[in-house]
């Protein structure tokens, strides 16, 4: 099939707006009268709050409203599993938890409130492992997890491990005693922060009809507003999200996270409350990616035949859970990888600590689970001398396979994509001295989901896109304008987009995650560009007395086949004196038939003698589909690429007893360009697809395979392996001298 | 979080900003680039009552030739040094030393004065200074005086630089003409602090003997160091790899580095023995070249 507008580089809609500053975010909402939020949260990892005091802030200057614990008792929030409390119940559970709210007419005044508050704690013992919380005996951070609303499975016993999951295959003992060699290793990984510019932030008024008006820069915004019915008891009709630009997402931008405490304070005060993170706060109490620790057992015969694979992953949840879609981080389920064996045992647990509350960010579990999984596949490899390339070729699922999670796809192209990736990068080619090369593959499908959308033909001439989706910044609107412009068809630059906010009776939408922007939006957009086409046709056949099976579109006009007579569509809205509006509620919600593979080729060069590695060039093979947007779903993939440099070698919020070491991006440090080699990509094409184009997901596959592809060359350079993250030059360089 | 509350001050003239100095005394803080005084106002670190913005005092940015010299205003931005011919001809370490700073952004800002009146153990142009020997001119009531960059560090983030005294110019003397020099740096990403910098000037005598020797270090103690004893062991004698690697064992035994998110204090000790072994073999290379071109 051939388009002529989708699968072209058309530049993104929103660029010239975001470059000008004419693009509305939410801190450029302001109401009149509108009071600044400020919280003060709590300097300890685990203690008892006995006293609070807020008799001098409430007589502060500028101070309208001063809430505490006490005044928010009972209501739990999260995005669909519930257990965070709005503010701290009498007991703190990480450093930064919120402990007190001031609302005041200036943000000085509110900061100069938090300062008046007398808080008085008596410290308990805190656990700061996810393995140590798990031992017998260690304190249970939420004893009452069992009450929590979404919990998936009530647990028998009190355990700080609230989501546990385990798949299996075959009889794993079994597996083990029949392999000739079994290689064990354990990886630790970092929490990171999404470092968005934009940081958490919202504007939330009680209007005069009581209804509960919020802005806010959240992808999901209809699963902003079911969270605030769910935790406040209040009817999910009288909540309306406004539409607003949202400043880097990341994965970041679909919780709950300032709006709760705004919502309390708004109705204590009766005005319009705001409240913009500081960047300090995104650091010490954002929801970062989850610090985890992943234990992998493998059994492989002589010739390298994978056997047995075991892995047990600990995701050390911080404090709370409810700042994830789900209670389970599926994601990290997937780097039981994409490899075949009789027998396996993955279990998943998320475990509760008194660290910040772990959140959601690009890809959410598969960077961590795919740098443990990717690298043990070099050590076993190596382990049994052969190379890791042939290795995974032996191992990985064909068609027909299942992953050991229980995957089950069409069309695999684990070991095509994986060849590419290896031809492109000259990955047999001979190495200089202290150079190595490193393999590592990911493998994820386009998410599921529902939304809503409206094309609407104006007698005027416009063109109208009504979306329920709030763009996060991945060019969602323009694929929205590719498919409209294609299918109806016309220019796409004619064409307007108008967002559909929560009040406007559209169904339930699973907003911008998981991949799953190009296969939902596009469903719909095509939906309903093919109804608004029927229309037009009937409109034609109403006024113009021609049958529909008669009569063709050509650009913006309607032919007639047989009379060779056109008639422009505006004409003929025109003469109906009606616009007409295509429509489509596409519920997109299965589970995809189709995933797709990334494979990564790190070529580095490690200094002996400090350890500092130099990342020389990475290509990136991606299994795809139809591609909408060459330069968006390039973007994607560059996007991609360097976020995985920064987890790979770069990025990590230091915690040390419960207390996060980096306040600002002058120690939070990520990449940037100089720190960027040459990036080569190789797409590997194909037909298969979800969707009305066949398309694949791209946004999230990019990031997972960086980390353990760079900790695989390292190794083949210089000979030692790098099992926590970040890898950094001081490790290597005591790596190498322990040998 | 926003600075705490300041009042915000804009002398015109010097001696307008040395009066607002004596006035306000330790609750002063000049305000020059404040690529780091702003973000430590931000976090607190910093709470100046008042903040002196010298922006608006005319000539305290220029880069001039003059006498043997080449003079920079305080004020010079790091973007200016990077691109400046004439540095780059005279003492390119200091060009390599400005372009290894943060971004672009921070470039465009921050200063060289700034720079060097922060004192951060592990700014840049500590090193360079004290490898080329270069002269602080600050101004106060008291009148005029030249600070020698030895003499200009005295502990972590602090200088010898009185409250009401200003940094006015920064003298850097033509290195010989058969000398040449190198800054390099180890950093955990791009225009980070430095884990481990080293800055080396080297002139080269007729018989190929070391005739001149400057060694600036940062990163290896609270304040960037003179290395004396490197600067000694090289001068006078033909530089073989063997002295080299006997440079990088005197630094590293001298180093007291402090001990941070970059790095532990006994890896920052090698880091800085190899990246000064590293400059010295470079500025070696640069200044034969510069002989047989």
């Amino acid at each position: 099939m051939s388009y002529q507008i989708v699968g072209q580089s058309i530049p993104r809609t929103d660029n010239t707006g975001k470059v000008t500053g004419d693009t509305r975010y939410t801190s450029d909402v302001l109401l009149p009268g509108t009071l600044w939020a400020k919280t003060l949260r709590s300097p300890y990892a685990h203690a008892q709050i006995t006293r609070i005091d807020t008799s001098r802030a409430e007589k502060a200057p500028g101070v309208r409203a001063v809430l505490t614990g006490a005044d928010a008792r009972g209501i739990l929030y999260g995005r669909r599993y519930r257990d965070i409390t709005v503010l701290a119940q009498d007991r703190v559970r990480f450093m930064g938890e919120r402990v007190a709210a001031v609302a005041a007419d200036t943000l000085e005044e509110a900061e100069e409130a938090l300062e008046l508050i007398e808080v008085n704690y008596q410290e308990l013992p805190a656990v700061l492992d996810p393995v140590a919380a798990l031992q017998e005996g260690a304190p249970i951070i939420h004893p009452d997890v069992n009450s929590y609303p979404g919990l998936p499975k009530p647990l028998e016993s009190p355990s700080n491990a609230f989501v546990r999951d385990v798949w299996t295959r075959g009889d794993i003992a079994e597996g083990f005693a029949r392999s000739d060699l079994v290689v064990e290793n354990t990886f630790t990984v970092p929490r990171v922060h999404q470092a968005f510019l934009e940081p958490h932030c919202c504007l939330v008024w009680i209007d005069d009809q009581n209804r509960v008006q919020m802005w806010s820069p959240n992808k999901v915004p209809h699963g902003l507003k079911e969270s605030m019915s769910a935790a406040f008891a209040i009817p999910a009709e009288r909540i309306r999200v406004n539409p607003v630009a949202i400043g880097g997402d990341f994965g970041g931008k679909g919780a709950p996270v300032d709006e709760p405490i705004c919502y309390l304070l708004a109705l204590r005060s009766g005005r319009p409350v705001k409240m913009v993170m500081e960047y300090r706060e995104e650091f010490v109490a954002g929801a970062p990616r989850h610090a985890a620790l992943l234990q992998l057992k493998t059994g492989v015969k002589k010739d390298g035949t994978i056997v047995a694979h075991e892995m047990d992953a600990y995701l050390d949840s911080g404090a709370y859970g409810g700042f994830r879609p789900g209670a389970v981080v599926g994601g990290i389920a997937h780097a039981g990888g994409c490899y075949r064996a009789q027998h396996a045992r993955i279990s998943v647990s998320r475990v509760y600590t008194n660290n910040i509350p772990g959140g959601q960010m690009r890809a959410p579990g598969e960077p961590q689970g795919f740098f443990a999984a990717e690298s043990h596949m070099d050590c076993v490899a190596r382990k049994l001398g052969m190379d890791p390339l042939d290795f995974r070729l032996k191992n990985l699922i064909e068609e027909g396979e299942s992953t050991l999670t229980g995957g089950h796809y069409r069309a695999i192209k684990a070991k095509e994509t994986l060849k590419a990736a290896a031809k492109a990068a000259g990955y047999d080619t001979p190495k200089a001295r202290n150079v190595g090369r490193g393999i590592a593959m990911g493998y994820r499908g386009p998410g599921a989901g529902n939304t809503s959308l409206k094309i609407a033909l104006n007698p005027d001439g416009s063109v109208v896109i009504q979306t329920s989706l709030f763009e996060q910044g991945t060019g969602t609107y323009t694929t929205l304008r590719q498919i409209a412009a294609e299918e109806l068809p016309c220019d796409p630059d004619e064409i307007q987009i108008e967002i559909l906010d929560t009040d406007a009776g559209v169904a339930f939408d699973s907003g911008i995650g998981g991949s799953r922007g190009t296969r939902v939006a596009s469903g719909a957009a095509f939906q309903a560009a093919r109804a608004a086409k029927e229309e037009l046709l009937g409109l034609a056949e109403k006024l113009l007395g021609w049958p529909k099976t008669e009569t063709v579109f050509m650009g913006r006009d309607l032919i007639h086949k047989k009379t060779r007579k056109r008639q422009p569509w505006d004409d003929l809205l025109s003469r109906a004196g009606r616009s007409i509006v295509g429509e489509s509620v596409n519920r997109d919600d299965d589970h995809s038939p189709v995933t797709a593979f990334a494979a990564q080729v790190a070529e580095v060069f490690v200094d002996t003698e400090t350890g500092e590695v130099k990342l020389r060039c990475l290509t990136t093979a991606h299994d795809t589909g139809a591609i909408m947007n060459p330069v968006g779903h390039q973007g994607q993939i560059d996007g991609g690429v360097v976020q995985g440099v920064g987890y790979g070698l770069i990025e990590h919020l230091p915690v040390q007893e419960g207390r996060v070491g980096t306040a600002h991006f002058g120690e939070y440090k990520i990449p940037t360009v100089k720190d960027i080699p040459e990036l080569k990509t190789v797409l590997v094409k194909g037909d298969d697809g979800v969707g009305p184009y066949k398309t694949k997901g791209i946004g999230e596959n990019p990031i997972s395979p960086v980390a353990p592809a760079i900790a695989n060359a390292i190794e083949d350079a210089v000979g030692v392996r790098i099992r926590d993250l970040p890898i950094t030059a001081e490790k290597i360089y005591a790596a190498m001298r322990e040998r | 979080m926003y600075p705490a509350v300041f009042e915000y001050l804009k002398p015109s003239s010097i001696s307008e900003a040395i009066t607002l100095l004596q006035q306000h005394g330790e609750d002063a803080k000049l305000l020059a680039g404040g690529q780091s005084l702003v973000p430590m106002m931000k976090l607190r670190i910093a709470r100046p009552r008042y903040l002196i913005d010298i922006h608006r005092i005319s000539d305290l940015n220029y880069i001039r030739e003059q006498a043997g010299q080449i003079r920079c205003g305080a004020m010079t931005r790091h973007v200016q040094i990077e691109e400046s011919e004439l540095i780059r001809d005279r003492v390119p370490m200091l060009c390599e030393a400005a372009s290894a700073i943060g971004d672009a952004q921070v470039r465009n800002r921050g200063t060289l004065g700034g720079g060097l009146v922060e004192a951060d153990p592990s700014g840049d142009y500590g090193a360079v200074v004290l490898a080329l020997n270069a002269q602080m001119k600050c101004i106060s009531p008291r009148g005029e005086r030249v600070i020698p960059a030895a003499d200009f560090f005295t502990f972590a983030y602090t200088t010898a630089l009185e409250s009401d005294e200003i940094l006015t110019e920064v003298i850097f003397p033509f290195p010989d003409s058969n000398s040449a020099g190198v800054y390099l740096k180890l950093e955990r990403v791009a225009g980070d602090f430095a884990i481990a910098g080293a800055a080396v000037q080297i002139g080269l005598g007729q018989n190929g003997v070391c005739s001149t020797v400057g060694v600036g270090v940062t990163g290896a103690a609270t304040i960037p160091q003179k290395a004396v004893s490197v600067e000694s062991l090289l001068q006078g004698k033909k530089i073989t790899p063997q002295l080299i690697d006997e440079a990088g064992r005197l630094i590293q035994e001298g180093a007291e580095p402090i001990e941070d998110t970059r790095g532990s204090a006994s890896y920052k000790k090698k880091a800085l023995s190899a990246i000064l072994r590293r400059a010295i073999a470079e500025s070696l290379r640069r200044a034969e070249a510069k002989r047989s071109s």
